[in-house]
């Protein structure tokens, strides 16, 4: 099997993309799909991952396809975003979202790490309110809940540094 | 079609989000909706940070940290001598999956509280693989060094230096250097060891162990 084939892949909509192999390999899922059954000549449907997010996966893979340490690149939580990687993932809630269950359906680890690192920032330094807004979600505690809440917090015994 | 939301992804995935959260975040977290609410909480009682003073007794402190010390990974404490004896008869009998303490206060000596401590952490350790970091931040009481005992390094061997990884004793101290080499020649894990006072500076790469 030569390391420069090429592998046909289907998004939902059944657009084809055809890809380097090195670049599906970032993918565990196919990764290990490829090894197992090896290469069919046939396209291979991924009926979860629509055309224009298949499009950005591939961005991301190929942009990272010669990273030593690819698999581990963001498995440092406190580490900032890289430009390029910030630049990637300045893209609306929906995108996103739509990535974060490509990259986990594909087993993209770096990108599942960079993308859900990417909502984390949009929690950050956040009131319960600023967060419901930017989530879109209704509050639905009652106020007796509330004040449950607000104890439990403990806010009368962590350090407020 | 509707747009994708955050409520769409997956339970696991929407929890993975948590580990880049600070405790500070995660409390904002836990206060948006019940899902939110159900969803954050075993985060943010993975690294709790307490600092214990005298009145803590009678707030519902106690009954949280006994409802929720079986989620607690990581302990930042902070508490003085004469309060000592109110956290251990007010905190839970083990903490099954703390692995890392950081200490901190002023005592007169005598380390019974910290081999306490130590033996209530550490987790099961088939499943936590035991302590992995220890810091003591210890100021005696008025002045002078703070001095660990024997029967301290003795729990501190047999309860933590199968596998501690970063040990730390900061602060004035004062050890007894052979009880040092004991600790030592059993922590076959530990790659950072810092200890102020008496042995100042010790580096373990550049030490004979």
């Amino acid at each position: 099997m030569s390391a420069h084939s090429q592998i046909l892949l289907t998004s939902s909509e059944g657009t084809e993309f055809l890809i380097d192999r090195d670049i599906a390999d970032k993918s565990m899922l196919l990764k290990c799909m490829l090894e197992d059954i090896g290469e069919i000549g046939q396209a291979v449907p991924l009926p979860n991952v629509s055309g224009p997010i298949l499009t950005k996966v591939i961005e991301y893979c190929t942009h990272h396809r010669d990273d030593p340490n690819f698999l581990s690149a963001n498995d440092d939580v406190t580490a900032d975003i890289d430009e390029w990687d910030l630049e990637y993932c300045k893209v609306d809630q929906g995108t996103l979202y739509e990535l974060i269950l490509a990259a986990n359906y594909l087993d993209i680890k770096p990108l599942m790490d960079l993308t859900c690192k990417t909502v984390a920032n949009m929690i950050k330094a956040k009131s319960p309110e600023e967060i419901r807004k930017t989530f879109n979600i209704t509050n639905d505690f009652t106020p007796e809940e509330e004040d449950q809440v607000r104890r439990e917090n403990g806010k009368d015994w962590v350090d407020e540094h | 079609m509707d747009t994708t939301s955050f409520e769409d992804l997956p339970y696991e995935v929407q929890e993975y989000v948590g580990q880049y959260l600070d405790q500070w975040d995660l409390r904002a977290c836990v206060g948006v909706s019940r899902a939110w609410r159900t969803l954050f909480h075993s985060y943010l009682w993975r690294h709790v940070r307490i600092v214990w003073r005298s009145d803590m007794r009678q707030t519902n402190t106690p009954t949280e940290l006994k409802t929720n010390c079986h989620l607690i990974h990581s302990l930042g404490l902070t508490c003085d001598s004469w309060h000592a004896p109110d956290f251990f008869a007010s905190c839970p009998p083990t903490f099954p999956f703390l692995t890392s303490l950081e200490f901190k206060g002023r005592f007169y000596g005598g380390n019974n509280e910290f081999e306490e401590l130590i033996k209530r952490g550490g987790g099961l350790t088939a499943i936590t693989g035991g302590w992995k970091k220890l810091v003591f931040c210890v100021k005696r009481e008025w002045e002078g060094m703070y001095e660990y005992g024997h029967s301290f390094f003795d729990t501190l061997i047999q309860h933590a230096a199968p596998t501690v990884e970063v040990l730390r004793f900061e602060g004035p101290s004062d050890t007894n250097s052979t009880d040092i080499s004991r600790l030592l020649c059993s922590a076959p894990n530990l790659r950072e060891f810092r200890i102020d006072g008496y042995l100042s500076g010790y580096d373990i790469v550049n030490s004979d162990w």
